[in-house]
């Protein structure tokens, strides 16, 4: 399995459970209103897949920063209505400060418990909350506070490909192998079951440590330069594509296949090496992109005027309390029309089952490795668009 | 003479002529003063002259340059000549006629003429030691006849190129460099230069021998790689800036066949290689359509082979030693929760991911924040100073996203990278890929090839 493709089954299944309506108080589809964003360009909703994944990748990264600037604005001015102060308490902020307030908050969104306990997906029989249903604006809260915790694993394991660490990778696919089982995209979910059997059960530590040093490739030689194997070929279909002529014939579709697709890395030498020959330095040379802060500062304000992200400081249901104090004097929209699922938990609970562990087993003990192909590997075609 | 002023006064820098500034005092007007007390500083120099001149007159000289010839032919001093020269004084003096226009083409011929008597190439020479350049193997190599290789990219540098040619010619090297010297001292550039000396005479080579074309047919490969269209390619060609397409058809073929050929070693080499595919699909529009050339949607399948780096090359993986089927019995929910370590990673992630965000969030709002550590930690970093090699393969005219076909494709493979068919049944490979390709080929069952 490519962890480029993986990707974009987590970035798929984070569209699918946040995307919500515009009239949510917070929900993907609200983002993508408050940012002009077109949602026919990123979720198609009837097959329920991304429609580009760069495009949405950004999106995303504008979102999820807008919700960690309103989760900080919150945790210095839990009060405050706007982030203006934000720039105050940033500007008096020591060290030692900044250490407590990412501790303080990391510790909070990797609370898997506590959020579970929020969430209306998880059965409250274990939990010691009452049985009634949860306040309105609960729910906000819990789709964001599981947006949050979603966006930064899945933000995470970006990062560890991108810086090539391959502990880290791995570290995320426990936390993913997990969540996947929540969700209703079983390839992904018996897929990365087996690559953690793999790596921890069947394959010898040889093997093992060789996909450890090779699951990301770094050809810039740069620190932040890794790309997953599978995203490579992306680049060398691109490339293959590009170099085909406008018009097709036998000839050139021959010539194309047997020659030139064979020299996509070879012409990548060549213009390095005539690069540094001239001494031009286009390779160091990349577009910037235009600052995101205006949309990030949107979103942040989104979250903070609305009074969305309420942080509790102790159980849930002086979180509850927070919420509803005095939210019935402003103007916001009812209770989302959405309610996020915490995968995590519902994998745990899709585990502890171990239906799925038995068939794996039986799949692997029987020299039979087929699992069933459902719907959601509709997501692979949006690579090509 | 009103010239030569015009030159003493544009280079006149603080009061003193800065052309002298590595010469002896004693070629420093600007010392003249103090010599003779009661004159006024360099800026009289034409009363100077003047004065000088009228004293040449009164002894029958019709100027200084006169006198400058009656004593060089007369009563040369011949240390007095060194001195005067070594200082640059007679190249300024040879310069600054010229920058005068006071050379003509005439007497230029005549000064080379004269120079040529003692030992100054003539243009006999300068064609000799182009010949050598030409049939010298830095330049004189066919990359359409002879088999491609990858020291032909480590030794396109123009550098060793202009120091091997330097060697061969070095009179013709001196020529081409003294044309390429930039006017102004201030922007000099050696490397500059050099890379113009060695296109130029490589685009020369390539005129007179068409099978002198390295240096074309890497510029030509360059431009094909940038996807420079052909007609531009055509004309670059003609103005000896590349090679030509039936040329570079052939070079290209060179290439592939070696690429093949690396391909192939795959297979006998004792290290695991990893094979990563994906499917090609691309509406191909025919603006001729025929009974077998009709506009479709072509289905293809991209791919490489992946080799590590030879410090991470271990021996071949084996199924019956690398594969522990008989561990699956042992797999437990604990295999797929994380564990305590990898939660208390997480939570240093997370906290590293809000620190970022912070200083993101600062650095627009343009405050400083105190410098705390933002990193993630680093649990197993791959060496980022050893890039692995990275084999393309064929385009395969399969579709991977039948069974059928991808069966096909795992044969051609097979076939591509040279491996035997026990070496197919016993070994054990990776496949990287969508989905779709990883799941396509475990529906064979390992049959041909083995995987995990």
């Amino acid at each position: 399995m490519g962890l480029f493709h993986f990707e974009m089954a987590i970035l798929g299944q984070i569209f699918k459970n946040f995307y919500g309506d515009r009239m949510d108080r917070w929900s993907l589809t609200r983002c993508m209103d408050e940012l002009g964003r077109d949602p026919a360009r990123m979720w198609n909703k009837t097959k329920q897949h991304v429609q580009n994944f760069n495009i949405c990748k950004d999106f995303f990264d504008i979102v999820l920063d807008g919700a960690l600037v309103a989760m900080i604005s919150f945790y210095y001015a839990p009060s405050a209505m706007t982030i203006a102060n934000l720039e105050h308490h940033l500007r008096f902020a020591d060290a030692q400060g900044l250490e407590a307030m990412s501790e303080s908050l990391a510790a909070f969104v990797m609370d898997f418990d506590r959020t579970s306990k929020l969430s209306e997906a998880e059965p409250r029989s274990n939990s010691n909350m009452s049985s009634k249903p949860p306040h309105r604006h609960e729910r906000t809260f819990q789709n964001l506070m599981l947006f949050i915790q979603h966006g930064m694993m899945f933000r995470t394991l970006d990062r560890a490909i991108r810086e090539g660490d391959s502990g880290r990778i791995l570290m995320c696919i426990s936390y993913f192998v997990v969540w996947f089982q929540g969700t209703k995209n079983h390839n992904y979910a018996n897929e990365t079951m087996r690559l953690t059997a793999c790596i921890k059960r069947l394959w010898s530590d040889p093997l093992k440590q060789f996909w450890k040093q090779n699951c990301v490739v770094n050809l810039s030689g740069k620190n932040a330069g890794f790309v997953a194997l599978d995203s490579l070929n992306e680049y060398l279909v691109g490339e293959v594509k590009s170099m085909m002529g406008q018009s097709v014939t036998p000839e050139t579709n021959e010539r194309l296949r047997n020659v030139l697709s064979l020299l996509v890395f070879d012409f990548k030498d060549i213009k390095q090496t005539m690069a540094n020959e001239s001494h031009a330095e286009i390779f160091d040379f990349h577009s910037t992109p235009p600052t995101p802060w205006h949309d990030i500062r949107r979103i942040a304000r989104l979250i903070v005027e609305g009074r969305v992200l309420v942080l509790p400081t102790g159980n849930t249901d002086s979180a509850e309390d927070m919420l509803a104090d005095g939210d019935e004097s402003l103007e916001i929209p009812q209770s989302d029309s959405y309610a996020a699922t915490d995968l995590f938990v519902k994998g745990i609970t899709e585990l502890a089952g171990t239906k799925s562990i038995m068939k794996l087993k039986d799949a692997l003990a029987n020299g039979d490795i087929m699992y069933d192909l459902d719907d959601d590997e509709a997501i692979e075609s949006s690579e090509d668009e | 003479m009103s010239q030569l002023n015009r030159t003493s006064h544009r280079i006149q820098k603080n009061g003193k002529p800065t052309y002298f500034h590595n010469m002896p005092d004693i070629y420093d007007i600007s010392e003249a003063p103090e010599i003779r007390p009661g004159r006024s500083g360099p800026g009289d120099i034409e009363a100077r002259l003047a004065s000088a001149k009228a004293n040449l007159f009164v002894n029958g000289f019709r100027s200084l340059l006169d006198a400058a010839l009656h004593e060089a032919v007369h009563a040369m001093d011949e240390s007095e000549f060194r001195q005067f020269s070594d200082a640059g004084c007679l190249t300024k003096l040879v310069e600054t006629f010229r920058d005068a226009g006071l050379l003509s083409m005439k007497v230029r011929r005549e000064i080379c003429e004269v120079l040529g008597t003692h030992n100054v190439p003539d243009a006999s020479v300068y064609h000799a030691e182009f010949e050598a350049i030409r049939k010298s193997p830095v330049l004189n190599r066919s990359l359409a006849q002879q088999p491609w290789s990858p020291s032909n990219l480590e030794t396109f540098n123009f550098g060793n190129i202009y120091s091997q040619l330097q060697q061969k010619s070095p009179n013709l090297l001196q020529l081409l460099q003294s044309f390429v010297s930039p006017v102004d001292a201030a922007e000099s550039d050696a490397a500059n230069g050099k890379r113009r000396v060695v296109m130029a005479l490589s685009s020369m080579a390539h005129c007179r021998s068409k099978k002198t074309n390295f240096v074309p047919a890497m510029f030509s490969l360059y431009q094909y790689a940038s996807g420079v269209p052909e007609r531009p390619m055509l004309c670059m060609n003609h103005l000896g800036f590349g090679v030509s397409r039936r040329t570079l058809g052939r070079v290209l073929e060179q290439m592939a066949k070696y690429a093949r050929g690396r391909l192939r070693g795959l297979g006998p080499s004792k290290h695991p290689v990893i094979f990563v595919f994906d499917n090609l699909t691309v509406p191909a529009t025919v603006r001729y359509a025929r009974l077998h050339n009709n506009s479709e949607l072509l289905s293809y399948t991209a791919g490489y082979a992946l080799l590590p780096p030879p410090s991470h090359q271990p021996m071949r993986f084996l199924q019956r030693s690398d594969l522990r089927i008989h561990r699956a019995n042992a797999i437990c929910i604990d295999d797929f929760i994380p564990t305590t370590l990898d939660l208390n990673n997480i939570h240093l992630c997370l906290q590293a991911l809000v620190l970022q965000a912070t200083r993101t969030c600062a650095r627009y709002l343009e405050i400083k924040v105190p410098n705390v550590n933002d990193k993630m930690p680093s649990l197993e970093p791959i060496d980022v100073k050893e890039a692995p090699r990275v084999h393309p393969l064929p385009t395969y005219d399969y579709n991977e996203a039948i069974v059928d076909e991808v069966i096909e494709i795992l044969n051609s493979i097979k076939e591509d990278v040279g491996m035997t068919p026990c070496q197919a049944e016993e070994e054990l490979f990776l496949f990287f890929g969508d989905l779709l390709t990883v799941q396509n080929i475990r529906y064979l069952l390992l049959d041909c090839i083995n995987l995990y």
